[in-house]
């Protein structure tokens, strides 16, 4: 080891030693410095930005080997435990959501000089944020210094529809050690996987012991040393609906950056020489790149006998999806022009900030511990129950402050070795993954090819709708299924058309599994819907807008498509309202079109729709309690993944209980300290565990009004519950008292299924300009509205919205997993796989449109997913509105474009 | 992101410390780069700091640049007004990426690398500049900045030997009046197309760096200021296979985009039109 290095961080001494490779990240991390946020590890994403001698450097490309006699700032010591005016504008203006980027963020900004607000998104190039879509960041960078102070919202005002502050706020901006990877148990291990150089082989034969015999490593895992058990990575309830395919190690490997074997040791270094350490020999088997080719069944991908509900694995076909509704043929018959295209959907990876990571450990009581940032706890622990036969009870899932997940960690992905690790070796282990695996062995989106047939009248109307999609679910099953179903189901039903049909076909291939990513196969479904139907218009010349108008379902219909009834209802409904705000807001009849000729401006829109959560089977329980000290406990196994949803929870209880946000102290996510709720995910968390802690509070309120009537002798009918007492006109308790007398718990524990999930709507409008030259699509201003019943948190449920509105922007322009013919993904990081970035964000108009739903707590619906769905059908139909030209294949890169204005 | 195969760290005062060069050393300018994937084969870091190569110094033949000058430095320094083309140079730290790489990150060290996407390399090219390197035995050569890459990620380098200095004559650094464009796939990563239009106003000579689409960067003159169509028919003498040809972006796509950018270039620069950097 190299000579010792004489620094300082903060003000404080250090003197210390490290690896000749290591990097300054990897440094202040070891020193305890967590506010120090591991993300790209490339240079690109700006989430590990520290002052070098007071310049902003990305310390995960500096050599640690240089800190010496250099002073380092972190977020940590930026205003010695206070805040500075950059951490209280973020406050302020709440910019930050799942709170990774937050501390690079900040370090940036305040070291930032800028003339205009065009400046300063071209200086945050080196920052990225995958949650807010910047909106917010910006506002706080320019509000930086103004005096705003934020006025803390009174029981007396409410706490529904009011823009609580998030109450995760002040350890984010401060950059404090609240997520999975900055704690651990002494004496922890490090997991590494050999990952498959080969996209379909049979492991002959495997040699582990040069890797056993390297000093540091404690144990080498393959499929000998498992007991083959098949399951889905997929975070489903039980019975779980994908095919039981994945197995904890294997003798095959199915893509390229399958896991071969797994190796623990005291580092991560170790563990990563250890795996190169281990001898395989492959046999190479043939392999199924493309979709269409693998349901020809000459290689078979899942032809173990173990793997059981694959819908037909000689042809590899993981699952199918039929749903028909009146007659297809009688409705072409009817029609006038009949259309018709394909529609190809790449597939796209998440790219939450925080990576996927996970620490087990058994407790003083033997209780097997895991620590992991995940949106599935209760799921995750059943599963983990079911693969190592150790009871629910006597294995412990929780998760820490969550970086951000957006479907990914709808997944068990590093629990399960982890846990095989902690069995085998009886020691702490995590095992964290590079952002290479994040992009390379996790899930994307689903890749779709959709073709889609309308028929309609000279008029406009429907007469019938055939869709078929071929979705790449990758070389495992998890959520193929339930994906490709919203596909078509959402596209298809939000038109009235008496005859629909719909296939989605879901296949396997060789290549990086595909899984649950925000807006669930409604997105690609939305991209031909929303595509064809502007076609269609033009065809017709038909304003799109009317022509949408004309076969819009209405607050009167039902959603019918392969069923007798269905649980997709329509609670409340302000679609039409929707589409006059944003068709106002964009003034779409009146473009200017630019000087230059090379450049050619248009707008176009789209609609979708996307359930709140699941009906019937989404499960959320609740616990709230009115605490000795007059204060309440809300305890909920709901993920907040960084949303907010722990906030707005709150406030529903508040409001009901006349309190304030600030008197609930809640406590999430935990299978041992929390009732079990099915976890964050398909836009559930307001809606259903939103609506369990509604019911739970007016329980508890009318529980504790019972108990004051009993304690102070009056009727209870007259009693008031306000936020420190319960009072009647002429006698009042305080809370504590009451606590403190009461003879029973004053608590009150439910679960809760919702029996229908509503729908949300969303319409969008894009303006765009093309440079006809370059094939550059630049959007100029968008706006979206979204019928989310009533918006608990106005502020948050705007973060939802701008966020998924960028994130739809990135599927639209930039984003998209690259592979050769062999399978292997050419763009594994953030610099070549680009996420948008504060710059490319144009202006954006936000209408959150209220009007209260039926079903939902106070109103509100799920507003997770849906401001992705509309941005990439939005923008194609823009840029077929400014150059005449259609663009059928995501991304909208510039060559694309370019190509198809020149063929 | 971490280097688990690098055992040894050096950093030598003079470049006669450094013996041997085995072919597992590499060297460590900013480390931008270096550090940003995963690199097996590396199991010595030779960092060039201490070496005090960071000069930037004018002088009667034009300007000199020590290879490990941090980049951030040339958009601090007060280049001679008459100098003109320095924006170029500019231009180039502020078109490799944040800010806060070009704290870090080495004019050399973007010329050594010689990815496709170097932002120095077209500059270099159109303003004429030369490179000394240093081999192992202390001697010294010069090379044109348009011969020394020969292919992506390959200069003439042999092992051991160094980039020690860019020098840009004078008589390309007065009166020229430049422009920097550049096209990626995105708005931000590596470019696919990147074009430095250097121009003379009183001998109306122009000179086009070109890099970004092409394998190595290239060099395209005229006495004159081409019109469109000259320039049209300059690109298309040159053989496609010239081009990249990837993932990131077609041959033929490159070549329309290096005769965009040249057009917009030059068309900007007669016009006295300070255009965009970035399409």
């Amino acid at each position: 080891m190299p000579d010792s290095l004489n620094f300082q961080v903060n003000n404080q001494n250090h003197n210390t030693k490290c690896d000749s490779g290591t990097s300054l990240l990897s440094l202040l991390r070891s020193l305890g410095y967590a506010g120090v946020h591991r993300v790209c590890e490339s240079g690109d994403c700006g989430g590990c930005t520290v002052w070098l001698d007071d310049q902003p450097i990305h310390s995960c490309i500096y050599p640690a080997m240089r800190v010496d006699s250099h002073q380092i700032t972190t977020i940590e010591g930026l205003e010695n435990g206070g805040l500075s005016p950059m951490q209280q504008a973020f406050l302020d203006k709440q910019g930050f959501q799942c709170g990774y980027c937050t501390p690079g963020m900040i370090m940036t900004a305040s070291s930032l000089e800028y003339e205009s607000e065009a400046q300063l998104k071209a200086e945050l190039e080196g920052n990225l944020c995958r949650c807010t879509g910047y909106e917010a960041i910006i506002d706080s960078v320019l509000e930086c210094g103004k005096d705003s102070s934020v006025k803390s919202i009174t029981a007396k005002q409410g706490q529904v529809g009011r823009d609580v502050p998030k109450q995760d706020g002040p350890n984010l901006v401060t950059g404090k050690p609240v997520y999975t990877a900055d704690w651990s148990p002494p004496g922890l291990l490090h997991l590494k996987v050999l990952r498959s150089p080969h996209a379909h082989a049979r492991i002959r034969r495997i040699d582990t012991s040069k890797a056993e015999a390297l000093e540091g490593v404690e144990a080498v895992f393959t499929h000998k040393d498992i007991t083959r058990k098949a399951y889905s990575t997929a975070g489903h309830g039980a019975p779980v609906p994908d095919p039981l395919d994945h197995y904890l190690l294997d003798h095959k490997v199915r893509f390229i950056g399958d896991r071969t074997a797994a190796v623990v040791a005291e580092t991560e270094a170790i563990a990563a020489k250890a795996c190169e350490l281990i001898e395989v020999d492959y046999e190479i088997l043939p392999q199924a790149i493309d979709p269409i080719e693998a349901m020809q069944g000459k290689t078979i991908i899942h032809d173990e006998p173990e793997s059981s509900q694959i819908h037909d694995a000689a042809h590899n076909i993981a699952g199918e999806v039929v749903l028909n509704k009146g007659d297809l043929e009688a409705g072409f018959a009817q029609a006038d022009l009949i259309i018709e295209n394909t529609y190809i959907l790449p597939a796209v990876q998440h790219v939450h900030l925080e990576p996927h990571v996970s620490i087990s450990w058994f407790d003083d009581e033997g209780t097997l511990v895991v620590r992991s940032s995940t949106q599935v706890p209760f799921h995750c622990q059943r599963l983990l129950s079911e693969l190592f036969d150790i009871p629910k009870e006597k294995i412990r899932v929780y998760k820490p402050q969550l970086g951000g997940g957006f479907g990914n960690k709808q997944e068990i992905l590093t629990e399960d070795l982890c846990v095989l690790a902690t069995l085998k070796t009886g020691k702490p282990v995590q095992w964290r993954f590079t952002r290479e695996e994040e992009f390379t062995a996790t899930n994307s989106r689903h890749a779709m090819n959709i073709r889609l047939k309308t028929g309609v009248k000279q008029d406009g109307t429907i007469t019938a709708q055939e869709m078929e999609a071929i979705s790449n679910t990758g070389a495992y099953g998890n959520h193929g299924e339930t994906v490709t179903f919203l596909t078509g189901c959402f596209p298809l039903g939000l038109y009235r058309c008496a005859n629909q049909s719909y296939k989605g076909t879901v296949v396997y291939t060789n290549t990086m599994p595909a899984g649950a990513f925000r807006g669930y196969g409604a997105t690609q479904g939305t991209f031909a819907m929303e595509s064809q139907l502007d076609e269609i218009a033009h065809k017709l010349n038909i304003d799109p807008i009317k022509l949408r108008q004309h076969n819009l379902i209405t607050a009167e219909d039902e959603i019918l498509i392969g069923r007798e009834e269905h649980f997709h209802i329509i609670g409340s409904y302000a679609l039409d309202e929707c589409i006059e705000k944003v068709t106002q807001a964009l003034n779409y009849d009146s473009v200017k079109q630019p000087e230059e000729k090379h450049l050619k401006r248009g707008v176009g829109f789209a609609a979708t729709m996307q359930a709140s959560g699941l009906a019937k089977i989404h499960l959320a329980s609740v616990k709230i309690s009115l605490l000795p000290d007059g204060r309440y406990e809300l305890r909920t196994g709901s993920v907040d993944v960084g949303t907010g949803s722990d906030t707005s929870l709150r406030q529903i209880a508040a409001q009901v209980l006349g309190t304030t946000v600030e008197k609930i102290e809640i406590f999430t996510a935990d299978t041992h300290n929390t009732p079990f709720d099915a976890g964050s995910y398909a836009s559930a968390t307001a809606f259903i565990t939103g609506q369990a802690v509604n019911l739970a509070a007016r329980k508890l309120r009318s529980l504790l009004l019972k108990t004051a009537s009993q304690t102070i002798e009056a009727d209870a009918e007259k009693l008031e519950l306000e936020e420190t007492r319960v009072s009647s006109p002429s006698a009042s308790i305080t809370l504590q008292q009451l606590a403190q007398t009461a003879t029973e718990p004053l608590s009150v524990e439910l679960e809760h299924t919702s029996d229908r999930a509503s729908l949300t709507f969303a319409f969008m409008g894009a303006e765009v300009e093309v440079d006809t030259e370059t094939g550059r699509i630049t959007v100029l201003r968008c706006a979206e509205a979204i019928d989310i019943g009533t918006a608990i948190n106005p502020r948050i449920c705007r973060g939802q919205a701008t966020g998924g509105l960028v994130m739809g922007l990135g599927y639209a322009l930039n984003e998209e997993l690259r592979f050769d013919e062999q399978g292997k993904i050419l763009n594994p990081s953030l610099r070549t796989y680009r996420i948008p970035a504060a710059t490319d964000v144009p202006p954006m108009e936000i209408f959150l449109i209220e009007q209260a739903d039926p079903y939902g707590p106070f109103g509100a619906k799920g507003i997770g997913e849906i401001g992705t769905n509309c941005a990439a059908p939005a923008i194609a139909n823009a840029v077929a509105n400014a150059t005449g030209v259609r663009l059928r294949q995501l991304p909208m890169i510039p060559e694309r474009v370019w190509q198809a204005i020149n063929n | 992101m971490d280097l688990y195969s690098v055992k040894t760290y050096l950093r030598p005062k003079s470049l006669r410390e450094v013996q041997n060069w085995q072919t597992d050393w590499n060297w460590l300018a900013g480390g931008t780069w270096i550090f940003n994937e995963v690199q097996p084969q590396v199991r010595t870091l030779v960092d060039m700091q201490r070496l005090n190569w960071s000069e930037i110094e004018v002088n009667s033949g034009g300007l000199s640049i020590g290879a490990t000058c941090i980049q951030n430095e040339l958009l601090d320094f007060s280049f001679p007004e008459a100098w003109t083309a320095t924006n170029a140079l500019k231009d180039a730290v502020r078109e490799l990426a944040s800010f806060k790489l070009s704290h870090a990150a080495t004019v050399g060290g973007n010329l050594c690398l010689a990815l496709s996407a170097s932002t120095f390399a077209p500059v270099m090219v159109a303003l004429n500049a030369q490179y000394e390197i240093w081999q192992p035995n202390g001697e010294a050569y010069a090379v044109d900045a348009v011969d020394f890459q020969t292919a992506p990620q390959q200069t003439i380098l042999q092992p051991g030997e160094v980039l020690r200095r860019i020098k840009i004559p004078i008589g390309h650094l007065a009166q020229w009046q430049t422009s920097f464009k550049r096209m990626a796939v995105c708005t931000a990563g590596y470019a696919i197309a990147i074009v430095v239009t250097a121009y003379h106003p009183q001998t109306q000579q122009v000179r086009f760096g070109i890099g970004g689409s092409v394998k190595s960067p290239r060099l395209i003159e005229f006495d004159s200021v081409p019109t469109s169509e000259q320039i049209g028919g300059v690109i298309h003498e040159l053989p496609l296979n010239i081009y990249i040809d990837n993932e990131r972006g077609g041959a033929a796509y490159r070549q329309h985009l290096t005769q965009v950018l040249m057009q917009r270039g030059i068309a900007e620069l007669t016009a006295g039109i300070d255009g965009k950097r970035r399409y």
